[in-house]
This record gives structure tokens, C-alpha cells and sequence, in this order.
């Protein structure tokens, strides 16, 4: 083979590459430092949300290379052994990750300011029931969600980090082992070994992915859950890893090495980005039909949290992670050109991380204007002389169903429409009335009229209750979150935009760069520990005449 | 059975790897190559035969998007104008309702519109009965063949001889 030589190079991590990776880190440092320094007034939730969301993020990714080896080797794939030591490299990032997962779960269960408002869940005071702040939900939710089984994630990536370590180094280890194939077995000793841990590591992995993402991601918004979503999560860690592969195999082929890498093994991750976001798009949308049609309050809360108060996140991420993906992709030629795909590649890759930052951000940011709600509604911040104990976990149930609003909103929409005429549903006038009163006034009961629709007798009694009682607090409440609901009416109000929080900000892109700078350095300084092609592997033939299958079985030693 | 009237020579091959240096070897001795049989689909046989990009997959776009219009345009039309109903308290334009319809008749579509086309364009579908020069192409074996219609003797053994040349296991003609 005339790129035998090239093919057999390992790569070097210069130090011009090394001082580019550090220099990112750098950037990612300070970045840090800075958004502690700033935002002490939004109790650190825009630094700890940084950090929860790169770790998440590029942790994912890792784990999906590791997910990307497994499955391939399972499904008896052989295309991707040409390349197969990049996703190995990403993989030992999970090394890292294990830190930066047990460092989350050390602040949180030191209680560093800030974290509380991370997870509802770490906050005691929710979870007590003779305290004022107690939360009925996430007590009850307390036996998945506490800083113990937080701790438990890490030893989840720990898990993970063992299975890349055992395949990554049988993967080395064929390179200098004579292909040698025992009586009775078609495969090298290495391949079966490697077989044998993939299989052992897809179910753990099933499972214990959708554990770290519950508690990474999802008890953000500690009030809500979907089943669906660690399956979304997954994908959108998936399709990241396909870019990242993608990109640094262009550079590497840029820097003269995987010579045998062609347009095709190119075009089939092409596929792998274009398959993948429709899929993901598939998840999003299967999400959002369920809980749009049930219009359960405790589950529209999060859809309407984003599409109110974070629109441009909330539709970049379609645009970007399904439109543009899918147009661009969908053609044979774009997926063989280096510079369309490339291009799409680092878009999309940008699009998950974006995605990510609408799982998390919004949620903290529900959590913190909650707490500050209920500092405003007990007229106190730390926790201590209060008057109406008795009253206050009721308070905080309605309070809750009240402050989601998910449920005002979408009852608002029908109605509109119900002026058309068929107002089959509404059998009580007078409720239509009041709810017409509510859109032009800015008062407390414009919340009140909202709801009404929906109410049955008890629940308004319930509402009247708190009217009575704590009127002024709830007054705050509908000012700050209901009136959102009055956008569609076009009634004025201001809608607070935070940078960082509304809209990554250069903060947030330091920031990232930061943890692609660690996971750079991670990545090539693995790549550069062992050869990128290996030699030894029995499907290296059909990688690199990836085209076309079977070969000749006597090929396969040719690279002696 | 539909007569073509054409005598055809070709020869049969037992491995695809042997068809296509075979065929890449006929090409360099500028022998025009009628067409190839395979029984199954043979990757990098299209670039070894030069053919252009198949242009089907623009007319299962075009199919896809005439789907999409369909379904979505339809729905629209009898939810708000035709025939109103509330479902689930939901406005009559309710467009996230209408989207899983929407995909699976996109789906349909394009993959309906794109066999049609496909069997159209190959003359093929039920009824339809080709010629065909040996059973064996549909089962295990790889099939080159030329027109030697108007082709002199001559010709035909020189023809035979390249086929033999580039170890063809069996050489016949046949007139269809």
C-alpha cells in the first residue's frame, strides 16, 4: 500500500497545537472567574450553570464515543476502523470527567452559594416539612434526587471510564500482537475481548445514561419530569460526538495523517449527522406533542417556560439543530464535500451545546425568580420569623400551580379563538367575561381571570384563600410570570432579559472554550500516545476499501 | 414477451470483483459495453460504468414536498374552514396536531412516488414481461453484454475473445 507510511504515523502533539489547547483554557479560566466575580447578584447561578452545562456537554460526548465504539463493534461494523483511534481518544475524556462530575457533587453537597438553585433538591430547607420553604414535590421526590445519588454519577462516569479504558487498550494492544486467529474462533483474541465489554457496556450503559442525565439535567427543573427525556439528551450527546469526530479527523487529514480516510467513510458520517438530527428532532417534537396535547400545568411548565421567556434560544435550537442540517445535508453532494460538511458539522456541533444551554439555563433560572418569590412571599430571605407556619405548605402547593402558569397560557389560546364562536366547551359565560376583563387590565386579577376557565369550585375557593391571605405577595407573583402570558394579547409589560441567562453571552462562549480546550488537550494528547491506524484490526481491509465488500480473505495481513 | 429484435453476445462472470476488472478491462480496448446484469445492486459499479448521479432522488424530493403540501395543506383546510371540531381544547389551526400526519405522508410519498418512477423508467411492473438472456443472471451469476445486431462475424469473434480474455465462465448469443 503506498500510504502504508502515512497511515502508520502517529500523530504529534506539537506544541503549537498544545499552546493552542492552552490558551483555550485560559480563556475558559478567566471566563469563569469573571462570571463569579459578576454575578454574585443572581446568587452565582450563571457560574455554576456554566460549569454544569460544559460538563455535561463534553462529558456526553465522550461517553458517546464510547457508545459509538461499543455499538459499531457489537453490529459487526468495520467502516469505521480506519479512525476508530479518534473516538478512542475522545473516550478518555471520561478520565476527566469523573472530576469535574465529583466536583459538582462536593459543591453541592458543601452547599457553595449558588448551588442551591442549581437543583431544588439540595436545598434543605424544601425538603422539611416544619420549615416555611418546604417544597411537597421535591421532598417527595428526595429519594432519587439528593447529593448522595448526585455522587452517584460520578462513579457512573467512573463505570464508563473503565469499559473505554479496557476497549481503548485491547485496541492498542492488537497493534503489536501477530494476527493470530485460535482454533475454533474466527476473530483475533483482541476483537472477542472487545466484543465481550461492549456487550456488558450497551445495557449498563442504557441505564445508567438515563440516571446521569435525570439528575445532571432534568432535576434542574426539579418540579418537572419526561420520560422521554434522556433519550433526547442521548441523541443530542450523540450527534455532538459525530461532529467532534468529524472535525478532528479533518484536521487530522489536514495534517497529512489517515490518508486512507475517504469521502465515503465522510459521507457516511454525513448520514450519521443528518440521521441523527432528524431523529433528534423526532424526540423534540415527540416531547412537546405530548405535553403541548395533555396541557398538564405540571408539565407544560417547562415548555412554556422556554418559549416565553427564552424565544430566540428556544427557536435557534430548532433552526439550527433540524432546519439547517437537514437542507443542507440532505443532498449526496454536501456530505462528500470537505467544506459543506465541515462547515454543517461545527453548526450543529454548536446547536447541541446550544441545546443544552435551554435544558439547563431556564430551569436554574425558574428556580432562582422561585426563590426570590418566595423570599418576597415570606417577606424574608434567610429563613426565619414567620408568621403564618401554619398556612404555609397549602400555600405552597397553590402557590406553585399558580406560578407555572403553563396552564393560563394555552387556556388563553383556545379562548381566542373561542371568539369564532364555538365556544362548545365553556358552559359558565360569566367566566368568559371575566377572562375578557383580564386582558386589558394589569392587575392581580388578570392572573385570576386566566385561570378561571378551568377552575372547578373548590380550586377557586382555594384561590380566593390566597387572595385573602397573602394578596400582596401574590400580586409580585403574577407580575413577574403571568403577565408573560399576556404577550400573545400584546398588553404592555417588561420582560426581564438577563445576558447569560436569556442569551449566552461571551462569557458563556469563553467559558466553553474553556472545556473544548481541556477536551482538546484530553483528545490529542491520547491520539498521540498510540499509532492511528492499526494495522492488526481484522476489518481494516474493509475500511479502507470501504466502497465495497467481501475482500479476499487472505488480505489481511498485508501490512507486515 | 416483448421482442426486441436485437442479437446480443454476453458473457458470465462468477465473483463482482471479476466483473468489474473485466469490465474496466473491455473499456480500455474501446469495446462499447450494451449493458450489465447483476443480481444484486454492486457497489462502485456505476463509477466503473461511468454513469451520472441518478437524478431519482431529486424526484423523490419533489414527491416528499408535494406530500408535505398535501397533508398539511389538507388539514388545515378542513380543520378551520371545512368541517371545524375542537380537539383536546384546542384551537382549529393547531399546526403541532398536524405535523405526525404530515411525516408519514411525506414518507409515503416520496417512497411511493420514487418506486413508481423507478419501475416506469426500467419498464418494469406487474404485466410486464422483458426478455432476459440467462436465468442465472437473477440468481449467482454477472452478466456484460453487447449488441452485435449489425455486427459482422468477425466482430463477434473478436467480441468472444475479449470475453474470454477476461476469464468470462460462460460466452453465448441470443437473440431477443
Amino acid at each position: 500500500m503506498s500510504n502504508h507510511n502515512t497511515n502508520t504515523a502517529q500523530f504529534t502533539f506539537d506544541s503549537k497545537i498544545k499552546l493552542f489547547t492552552v490558551v483555550l483554557m485560559a480563556i475558559g479560566i478567566v471566563s469563569l472567574g469573571v462570571t463569579f466575580a459578576i454575578d454574585g447578584e443572581y446568587n452565582h447561578i450563571r457560574f455554576w450553570t456554566n460549569i454544569l452545562h460544559n460538563t455535561v456537554f463534553f462529558v456526553g460526548i465522550a461517553f458517546a464515543a464510547l457508545l459509538f465504539i461499543s455499538t459499531h463493534t457489537m453490529a459487526w461494523g468495520g467502516w469505521q476502523t480506519l479512525f476508530k483511534r479518534v473516538p478512542e481518544a475522545m473516550m478518555t475524556f471520561l478520565y476527566v470527567g469523573v472530576g469535574l462530575v465529583a466536583l459538582i457533587g462536593v459543591a453541592i453537597a458543601l452547599d457553595l452559594p449558588g448551588t442551591d438553585l442549581l437543583y431544588l433538591w439540595s436545598d434543605e430547607a424544601a425538603l422539611d416539612p416544619a420549615n416555611e420553604h418546604f417544597d411537597k414535590l421535591v421532598a417527595h421526590k428526595s429519594t432519587l434526587l439528593n447529593p448522595m445519588t448526585y455522587f452517584l454519577t460520578a462513579l457512573v462516569v467512573a463505570l464508563w471510564s473503565f469499559f473505554a479504558a479496557k476497549i481503548r487498550s485491547l485496541s492498542i494492544k492488537q497493534d503489536t500482537t501477530p494476527y493470530t486467529v485460535t482454533e475454533g474462533n474466527s476473530l483475533p483474541e483482541e476483537t472477542v475481548k472487545t466484543r465481550l465489554y461492549a456487550a456488558i457496556f450497551l445495557p449498563v450503559a442504557g441505564f445508567s445514561s438515563a440516571f446521569a442525565i435525570w439528575l445532571w439535567v432534568m432535576s434542574v427543573d426539579t418540579h418537572w419530569y419526561s420520560t422521554l427525556f434522556a433519550w433526547y439528551a442521548t441523541v443530542s450527546m450523540f450527534v455532538s460526538c459525530v461532529c467532534v469526530m468529524l472535525l478532528t479527523i479533518m484536521f487530522l487529514k489536514h495534517k497529512g495523517y489517515l490518508e486512507s480516510f475517504t469521502a465515503n467513510h465522510m459521507h457516511d458520517l454525513g448520514k450519521y449527522i443528518f440521521g441523527f438530527s432528524v431523529f433528534w428532532t423526532y424526540l423534540w417534537f415527540s416531547q412537546f406533542l405530548l405535553i403541548w396535547f395533555a396541557n398538564n400545568g405540571e408539565e407544560t411548565q417547562y415548555f412554556f417556560l422556554r418559549f416565553e421567556q427564552f424565544k430566540p434560544i428556544f427557536f435557534i435550537n430548532l433552526i439550527i439543530n433540524f432546519a439547517l442540517p437537514f437542507l443542507i445535508l440532505i443532498m449526496n453532494s454536501s456530505k462528500r464535500t470537505v467544506g459543506t460538511i465541515g462547515f454543517t458539522a461545527g453548526l450543529v456541533l454548536l446547536g447541541h451545546w446550544i441545546d443544552f444551554y435551554q435544558m439547563i439555563k431556564p430551569g436554574v433560572w425558574y428556580n432562582y425568580e422561585h426563590a426570590q418569590h418566595l423570599s418576597h412571599a415570606h417577606g424574608d430571605d434567610h429563613g426565619h420569623g414567620h408568621e403564618d407556619d401554619a398556612h404555609s405548605s397549602t400555600y405552597r402547593l397553590e402557590d406553585h400551580n399558580n406560578f407555572n402558569g403553563g396552564k393560563a397560557v394555552l387556556t388563553d389560546y383556545q379562548d381566542g379563538h373561542d371568539d369564532q364562536g364555538h365556544g362548545a366547551e365553556h358552559t359558565d359565560d360569566t367566566h368568559s367575561d371575566e377572562h375578557n376583563d383580564g386582558d386589558t387590565t394589569t392587575t392581580a386579577h388578570d392572573d385570576h381571570g386566566h385561570e378561571t376557565p378551568h377552575h372547578d369550585d373548590t380550586h377557586s375557593d382555594d384561590h380566593d384563600h390566597n387572595h385573602g391571605t397573602t394578596g400582596g405577595d401574590h400580586n409580585h407573583d403574577t407580575n413577574d410570570h403571568d403577565s408573560h402570558g399576556d404577550d400573545a394579547h400584546g398588553s404592555h409589560h417588561e420582560t426581564q432579559f438577563v445576558m447569560g441567562i436569556h442569551f449566552p453571552g461571551l462569557l458563556e462562549l469563553g467559558t466553553m472554550a474553556g472545556f473544548l480546550g481541556l477536551f482538546l488537550f484530553v483528545m490529542f494528547f491520547s491520539l498521540s500516545k498510540a499509532p492511528l491506524y492499526p494495522p492488526n484490526d481484522p476489518y481494516i481491509r474493509e475500511s479502507e476499501h470501504h466502497e465495497v465488500w467481501p475482500y479476499p480473505a487472505e488480505g489481511h495481513d498485508d501490512h507486515h | 414477451m416483448r421482442v426486441l429484435n436485437k442479437k446480443v453476445l454476453f458473457g458470465l462472470y462468477d465473483d463482482e470483483e471479476i466483473l468489474k476488472s473485466a469490465i474496466t478491462k473491455i473499456q480500455h480496448e474501446d469495446a462499447e459495453i450494451m449493458e450489465v446484469f447483476t443480481p444484486f445492486p454492486v457497489h462502485g459499479l456505476e463509477h466503473v460504468l461511468g454513469f451520472n448521479e441518478s437524478r431519482i432522488h431529486i424526484a423523490g424530493f419533489a414527491y416528499g414536498l408535494f406530500g408535505t403540501c398535501t397533508a398539511f395543506g389538507f388539514m388545515s383546510w378542513v380543520f378551520t374552514q371545512d368541517w371545524p371540531i375542537i380537539f383536546g381544547g384546542k384551537p382549529y389551526f393547531s399546526a403541532p396536531s398536524f405535523i405526525p400526519i404530515t411525516f408519514e405522508f411525506t414518507v409515503l410519498m416520496a417512497a411511493v412516488g420514487m418506486v413508481i418512477t423507478f419501475y416506469l423508467i426500467c419498464g418494469l411492473g406487474p404485466g410486464v414481461t422483458n426478455p432476459y438472456l440467462h436465468p442465472r443472471i437473477t440468481d449467482d451469476k454477472f452478466c456484460v453484454a453487447f449488441d452485435v445486431t449489425d455486427s459482422s462475424s468477425e466482430e463477434v469473434n473478436a467480441l468472444s475473445d475479449l470475453l474470454a480474455r477476461t476469464n468470462a465462465e460462460e460466452i453465448q448469443t441470443k437473440e431477443i
